[in-house]
């Protein structure tokens, strides 16, 4: 798989936090600033396609926007089965939402697929002025944690793009068995555009 | 969105007759057989929704290599390929729909208390409830989404049913991202999306609509329930689950208020007669027992449910026997004692007064009745009558009767569509599908049976 000339990855990504952190921004910022296929979703901004070229190889992430309201917590889990990724999206200016963080990643660490690559973004780090969760602490919490954590600004898009190239990066390659829900690896080319079509129905 | 509508449909005709055409050609004979040999085989044995699934999906999948093996597909596209697989799904589906479809005890017990917890729940619901941002309300455009995702009950094919999901998906967030753009606004994300989606599911409250996600869940091709559908999908199921788990904190509300509001919707939605909820009720304005007696002839006079219940009452050949415990009905004004015109007048105020309460509950203007009161009281009554003899229950079991029973392909869509018929006149004529399903499948069912 990670050897020969078409590498195709796709990967499933799922987007957690608070609402008002900024994920649905966050992955705005990253789908315009690229340069490669960009999927036009039809349901506005809670659905992406975009495919990445990383090394040798390409990775095609489905990421999947989730509601971040208290109320629909317990129902994440239909959302992030299967996932191969996971960003876990707090705003540098709210203490609460990164305890919420917190508790996303205790959940993921306990219920999630075992080979999850999870990265925890502070965002709004334009807003210094306003900042309530430092940035040490949140690296500490990391590192404790076996995430990967860089503070974010989906305004002047510092470290958005670096977030999700660090979980292509990170994803584990040559996967032995298909995991029908979560992570596909496909290797013909014309899969591009079987799932364009999929999508259109 | 009209255009892509179009296409949409225009797409899925093609694709079956495609399908068709070639399964008619003499070198798909082998192909044919064994389709037939498959539907025979499953419906000999009991349904068993995991095995029956796991049967199909195998046979899908097996099917999809033989065709992209066989020379009748020799130099086809990706996307030919693809729409042969759709028609064989179609096919396939459409031949086992009423063996599959609504038939686990489990699954008709959801549907019943899905179809019973939206019905309360739309009748005071609100979007701040759900977080709902201002500038995402948009009634008119979530009515059309309504329209689409009720539309799920007029076809067989569980990718024409994933369909309408994605098409009502679609009109919300085509008006969320109007709305976005007009206010400057980033284009919403699912925190705006998923609050719309559960609104218009509660409000759209599709019969069997359990029944349906599992349905698609099952028996839609795992190889296409992918990317953006899979997506979408997954935030119906989602929106289900939220809708069956709905308590006091799932909307905001404090416990007293949520009881209270789902009493009174209790009580316009089934015309509440004796059962707990009313005596509750009862207990609380400390009235007596002869109150208790008359609560049972008070229900929502609204005209549509005057109308149906009317009519209800005329196709019951016992009709006539439900008036007959209404002691002054047949009264001549000379017959009343002193005593009885007191004990008419009481009955009358109570009357005015549910009556007033309800129509508020409802949320539809209190009419003065133009006739005298007494003509009044006795058409209440007879509605009161029939929905005091438990008929509330049973709309929502005759649809899944209908389905069961009835297997003539298009009766079957019909009957589903009715009793949402008042909501949604446009589905019935929009099941534009449904009959090119049934002429067609009949005529390969001719070529399989050769």
């Amino acid at each position: 798989m990670a050897t020969i000339g078409h590498n195709n990855l796709n990967a499933k990504l799922v987007l957690l936090g608070d609402m008002g952190a900024g994920k649905s921004s966050l992955v705005l910022r990253f789908v315009k600033g690229q340069f490669l296929e960009f999927q036009e979703s039809t349901i506005g901004a809670a659905f992406f396609s975009q495919t990445l070229a990383v090394n040798d190889a390409t990775v095609k992430f489905e990421i999947w926007d989730t509601a971040g309201q208290e109320r629909y917590h317990s129902l994440a889990p239909m959302y992030y089965r299967g996932a191969a990724a996971a960003i876990i999206v707090y705003d540098i200016t709210s203490a609460d939402s990164f305890t919420r963080a917190k508790k996303w990643v205790q959940e993921l660490q306990k219920q999630g697929n075992a080979n999850m690559v999870m990265a925890l973004a502070g965002n709004k780090a334009d807003l210094e002025e306003k900042r309530k969760v430092t940035a040490e602490e949140a690296r500490v919490y990391a590192e404790e944690n076996g995430l990967f954590f860089m503070e974010t600004s989906a305004k002047t898009a510092a470290n958005v793009n670096d977030v999700f190239h660090e979980i292509a990066k990170r994803l584990p390659r040559a996967q032995p068995t298909q995991n029908p829900a979560g992570m596909v690896l496909v290797d013909r080319p014309a899969d591009g555009a079987r799932a364009a079509s999929c999508c259109m129905i | 969105m009209e255009n892509s509508e179009a296409s949409v449909s225009s797409t899925a005709t093609r694709t079956w007759h495609d399908f068709l055409e070639r399964m008619r050609q003499p070198s798909a004979t082998e192909f044919v057989k064994q389709i037939k040999n498959f539907i025979v085989s499953l419906s000999n044995n009991a349904p068993d929704p995991e095995r029956d699934t796991a049967s199909v999906q195998e046979f899908f999948s097996n099917m999809e290599a033989s065709f992209r093996a066989h020379p009748l597909w020799a130099g086809r596209t990706e996307e030919e390929l693809d729409s042969t697989g759709e028609g064989l799904e179609k096919y396939i589906m459409t031949k086992l729909f009423t063996r599959v479809f609504a038939t686990h005890p489990d699954d008709i017990k959801t549907d019943n208390e899905f179809n019973r917890k939206s019905a309360l729940i739309q009748q005071f619901i609100h979007p701040d409830h759900l977080e709902i941002q201002p500038i995402y309300r948009n009634e008119t455009s979530w009515l059309q989404a309504q329209e689409e995702l009720l539309k799920i009950n007029t076809y067989k094919s569980p990718r024409d049913k994933l369909a309408c999901i994605l098409s009502c998906c679609k009109v919300i967030s085509n008006s969320m991202f109007n709305a976005s753009v007009s206010s400057n606004e980033n284009p919403p994300g699912a925190d705006d999306f998923f609050p719309v989606l559960i609104y218009v599911t509660i409000k759209a409250n599709p019969p069997q609509f359990h029944s349906n996600l599992m349905y698609i869940q099952r028996y839609r091709n795992k190889s296409r329930l992918v990317g953006e559908a899979a997506y979408v999908f997954t935030n119906m199921l989602s929106a289900e689950s939220f809708i069956l788990n709905i308590d006091a904190k799932a909307l905001s509300m404090n416990e007293t208020e949520f009881v209270k509001n789902m009493e009174s919707a209790q009580i316009v939605v089934s015309g509440l007669s004796g059962d707990y909820n009313g005596e509750h009720l009862q207990s609380q304005s400390g009235q007596s027992q002869s109150v208790s007696e008359s609560k049972l002839k008070e229900v929502p006079s609204v005209s549509d449910l005057e109308n149906k219940g009317a009519s209800m009452l005329v196709m019951d050949e016992e009709g006539s026997e439900k008036f007959e415990n209404f002691r002054y009905l047949y009264s001549k004004a000379g017959d009343l004692t002193v005593g009885e015109v007191e004990d008419l007048l009481n009955g009358y105020k109570q009357l005015v007064f549910k009556y007033a309460c309800l129509a508020k509950g409802m949320g539809v203007p209190v009419v003065q009745p133009d006739a005298p009161g007494t003509q009044t009281s006795g058409e209440t009554r007879d509605d009161g009558k029939k929905e005091g003899s438990g008929v509330a229950e049973p709309p929502p079991e005759i649809v899944i009767g209908g389905e069961m029973v009835d297997a003539p392909e298009n009766d079957v869509q019909v009957e589903a569509v009715r009793v949402e018929g008042d909501r949604n006149d446009g589905v019935g004529a929009s099941a534009h599908e449904s009959p090119v399903t049934g002429e067609v499948a009949s005529q390969t069912e001719e070529n399989v049976e050769k």
